[in-house]
């Protein structure tokens, strides 16, 4: 045997240094739990990014104190359709705004949150907050409120559209596609426009979101969500 | 479409029998290191999971190859950021003897081409890959394979003179 064969036959004979065995039924278990938890995590990646699409984008901040829904309305002519009527729609719920004084998201200011709301993620791409009974995984894309920058959320053309004035100046309030969720678009001082969603369910009439939009500011660090 | 019951009991099948097999390519591409290999391997077979539906069967096995040879030189990547750090001295380097009677000393031979090299000498010299399945687990062409295959049969022969011959 020259020492050609003799090399390529070691390199070889590597193949046969391990492997051959079948796998540990405990690995291959614990190889499908992995799986399956990458699995649930992209799919809720992807209906998370399908809501956010779908214009979803929500809010926090409020203004001034007082009851949600007492709130004047600085709303223009045109008429908005209230949402359709669901447990919570069906008895529009008295929020009280209070002061928000924890930690500030990087890439938005506000004033102040719904009294008692759980503030569940405050980063440069959106502020969330979620209703006390919101459990213990709340999802707070669908269940709470969301400010964001509008990115490429668009209100449908088939979307009824109110002109609103918020901060002193023309904002458009209407729907998400599919109506699942208010939408408040307003511009801040920079130029860049402020995306406030609220779930439909929720129930909230359109002084309150307004209220509620009215304490939203955004710092140069905000960065637009994608979809 | 295939159901979750489905999935999961073909994937175990599958990982049932290649799962060592793959541990042991991922161990070559990582110089030995069997932890690194586990790692390598675990995000491999996750990301197999994954895109499970849209595989064939019939190509499985080379899908899965792919999966472990990017997992392997993405973690090589991932530990030069994390762990690269100065030192005030030399560090110690590993003397490889002129000798390729056990494997440890083959491993530690291989561990001495760069990632990508090593790669195409482990695929087709160890594992008897053509050069077409070699270019597609590492996802490049097969001019690719070839040049880097024949320079990592070179390095080995510059560390080996007396094997110059098994090179050519």
């Amino acid at each position: 045997m020259n020492d050609t064969t003799d090399f390529l036959d070691a390199l070889r004979a590597l193949r046969d240094s391990g492997g051959q065995v079948p796998a540990d039924a405990d690995a291959v278990a614990a190889d499908l739990a992995r799986g399956h938890r990458a699995l649930t995590g992209k799919r809720r990646r992807i209906g998370a990014a399908g809501f956010v699409a779908l214009g979803v984008v929500a809010a926090t901040m409020a203004v001034a104190a007082g009851p949600f829904g007492e709130a004047h309305s600085s709303m223009g002519t045109h008429h908005v359709a209230q949402p359709a009527a669901s447990s919570r729609a069906e008895s529009p719920i008295a929020l009280q705004l209070a002061s928000y004084t924890g930690a500030q998201p990087a890439g938005f200011r506000v004033d102040s949150i719904p009294a008692g709301w759980n503030v569940t993620s405050s980063n440069t791409y959106a502020f969330l907050v979620v209703p006390p009974d919101a459990g213990d995984h709340p999802r707070p894309w669908l269940d709470g409120i969301a400010v964001t920058l509008q990115g490429e959320s668009r209100l449908p053309a088939d979307s009824p559209v109110s002109k609103v004035t918020i901060q002193g100046k023309d904002g458009q309030l209407g729907f998400s596609g599919g109506r699942e969720a208010r939408w408040l678009i307003f511009p801040e001082a920079a130029g860049r426009s402020v995306l406030v969603q609220v779930p439909t369910k929720l129930g909230l009439k359109d002084d309150q979101i307004i209220r509620f939009a009215q304490g939203v500011s955004v710092t140069k660090d905000a960065r637009a969500l994608r979809g | 479409m295939k159901s979750t019951s489905d999935r999961d009991r073909q994937f175990t099948e599958f990982v049932s029998v290649r799962r060592a097999e793959l541990v042991r390519v991922a161990a070559l591409l990582l110089s030995g290191d069997q932890v690194r290999a586990e790692d390598a391997v675990q995000i491999a077979l996750t990301r197999l999971y994954l895109a499970w539906p849209k595989v064939r069967l019939d190509t499985l096995d080379a899908y899965a190859r792919r999966c472990v040879v990017n997992a392997a030189l993405d973690d090589r990547r991932r530990l030069f950021r994390r762990r690269e750090q100065a030192q005030a001295t030399v560090p110690d380097v590993a003397v490889i003897e002129p000798c390729y009677a056990d494997n440890a000393t083959l491993v530690g031979l291989l561990a001495t081409l760069p990632a990508r090299m090593r790669a195409a000498v482990v695929l087709r010299y160890v594992e008897g890959f053509n050069v077409a399945e070699t270019a597609e687990a590492l996802t490049c062409s097969e001019g690719t394979v070839r040049s880097q295959s024949a320079r990592g049969l070179e390095r080995l022969r510059a560390i080996f003179p007396e094997y110059a011959d098994s090179f050519v």
